[in-house]
């Protein structure tokens, strides 16, 4: 359970009333840093800021329907080292699950972290979103709208872009494992958002925060339930989609004929922490006899060789651990819908764990512990044993 | 061309399974020669990347061998390798490829006759199986 308020939304200025709360957080010391998403310089992107200074946080748009990097990546950078600081971190559920993950990985010092979860109606793409840009004045604007037509569940597409497919399949509207969550589904967002404090936060003075206490939050957790149901039926759609298209290896290697190794999946991959990847070590890195000999063999092979075996093992090191952010697919420069697979697969992994990434921080992944007497199945043969 | 012959890549441990094969040779038991093994200190650090690659450069099928669960030499290897070489096997099988080319095995140091019986049986079934489609897939 966690303690409820109402933060009402002052001169129908969701941003400025959000500001201020930000504000005040930094001014009462509650968190020294702040790390959110604020409007570009010419307010047609919203980028990721380190802000310091209470004044500094004007263009705060933590709403925006934009994910340039998962910041669960930055957040790590900000807390490995065990600053003297707590850092407050405006993130989306698959920012802070994959953040958890992190934490586990020991990557993240989750005793720095503030974590400020926001609801999630879904993000676009970079791309759509600059299309979409192009008609507003800001993405302050921007965001006005896509926040009232997702409320009104008709976020099916604004200018005409669609949300990111990863979105759309998303069992996590809200944030859970938060410190402080601003949580605004089922609400009217020009007159009152619904604020959540964990218990274990530290306690805090409504009144300087400007919090109303608030009893009831059930029409959010309505809305979040409909959306999370709805969501989980678009996911068991791609789920049975990609299973009916991989009949064999080979239609699998067909979804990745386009990849040109350049690894930008790994690198946008919040999980993906590795400082050196074994796919940039000299491990694969063979002599050219070594190339010929197999193209001998075979009579010709795709260079560069071994994209199977790459793919195939990052979703070895990850997948039990993909909170399907979808950031894979975004970076990839050949549109292969990498994430669509990632997290199918993933979830048939976690399935045999009961797994599920970012859920409890105390949970350790299923790869560094194990349990004696299960499993018992495996390492015995049909026969052999008889 | 005569029947197919599978190639199998073992990955075996020092302590059990190795010495098994080592007991079944002096032994002088028969089982089919269509299996390389490479020893490592322990089946615990078989990184399943190996066994990708092994049957993306021609093997059959790969045969990763450990001591009985309890008996590992670092006590407890083998229960990571477990898990490690399952989850492998359910992304094979998700990815279209068939897992059942990959066999974990418990064989324990004494157990040399075991072994030979492993080989035989996984040797059958993968000439049932026929040859490893990434045997010839040459845009892997």
């Amino acid at each position: 359970m966690s303690k409820v308020y109402k933060l009402t939304i002052e001169n129908k200025d969701i941003f400025s009333t959000v500001n201020s709360f930000f504000q005040k957080l930094l001014e009462e010391k509650i968190i020294d840093n702040l790390l959110l998403p604020q409007e570009s310089l010419n307010s047609k992107s919203v980028m990721q800021t380190l802000v310091k200074s209470p004044q500094e946080l004007g263009n705060a748009n933590p709403f925006a329907p934009l994910l340039l990097v998962n910041s669960a990546t930055l957040v790590s950078q900000l807390t490995i080292d065990n600053p003297q600081s707590k850092l407050g971190a405006v993130m989306r559920s698959c920012e802070i699950r994959a953040a958890i993950e992190l934490a586990k990985l020991k990557q993240i010092n989750l005793e720095r972290l503030v974590i400020i979860g926001v609801d999630c109606p879904g993000i676009y793409e970079s791309t759509a979103y600059q299309k979409i840009i192009e008609k507003y004045k800001d993405s302050q604007s921007l965001t006005r709208d896509y926040l009232s037509k997702s409320l009104k569940n008709q976020l099916q597409s604004l200018e005409g872009q669609e949300i990111r497919l990863a979105c759309k399949g998303c069992e996590y509207p809200n944030p859970e494992n938060f410190s402080i969550a601003l949580n605004f589904f089922g609400c009217d967002v020009d007159k009152e958002i619904f604020i959540q404090f964990a218990d274990n936060f530290p306690q805090i003075d409504p009144e300087k925060l400007n919090l109303l206490s608030c009893e009831d939050n059930g029409q959010w957790r309505k809305a979040i339930d409909e959306c999370r149901d709805r969501r989980t039926k678009t996911r068991e759609e791609i789920f049975k989609q990609v299973f009916e298209n991989i009949k064999d290896i080979k239609s699998f290697l067909k979804e990745f004929e386009h990849c040109r190794r350049c690894y930008n999946c790994r690198k946008e991959c919040p999980i993906c922490y590795c400082r050196e990847c074994i796919f940039d070590s000299l491990t694969f890195e063979h002599a050219s006899e070594q190339y010929f000999g197999w193209a001998r063999k075979k009579g010709k092979i795709r260079m560069p060789s071994d994209t199977l075996l790459f793919h195939i093992t990052r979703m070895n090191h990850m997948a039990i651990s993909c909170v399907g952010c979808g950031q894979c697919s975004s970076a990839c420069p050949n549109g292969i819908p990498i994430a669509k697979f990632f997290k199918t697969i993933g979830f048939k992994v976690q399935e045999l764990f009961d797994y599920k990434p970012g859920r409890n921080p105390d949970e350790e992944i299923p790869q560094s512990t194990f349990k004696e007497d299960e499993f018992p199945e495996v390492g015995l043969g049909p026969k052999s044993k008889a | 061309m005569g029947e197919f012959e599978p190639n199998i890549v073992a990955f075996v441990c020092k302590w059990c399974t190795y010495t098994a094969a080592d007991l079944a040779g002096t032994s002088r038991i028969q089982y089919p020669p269509n299996v390389k093994i490479i020893r490592l200190m322990c089946s615990g650090s078989v990184d399943p990347i190996f066994v990708v690659k092994a049957l993306s450069q021609g093997a059959d099928g790969v045969l990763i061998g450990g001591c009985h669960p309890g008996d590992c030499h670092y006590v407890s290897g083998n229960y990571k390798a477990r898990r490690r070489i399952l989850i492998l096997k359910t992304i094979l099988q998700n990815v279209g490829f068939e897992a059942d080319r990959v066999w974990i095995r418990w064989i324990s140091a004494s157990e040399g006759k075991y072994f030979a019986t492993v080989i035989t049986e996984m040797v059958e079934q993968l000439k049932k199986m026929g040859p490893s489609p990434l045997k010839t897939a040459w845009d892997i």
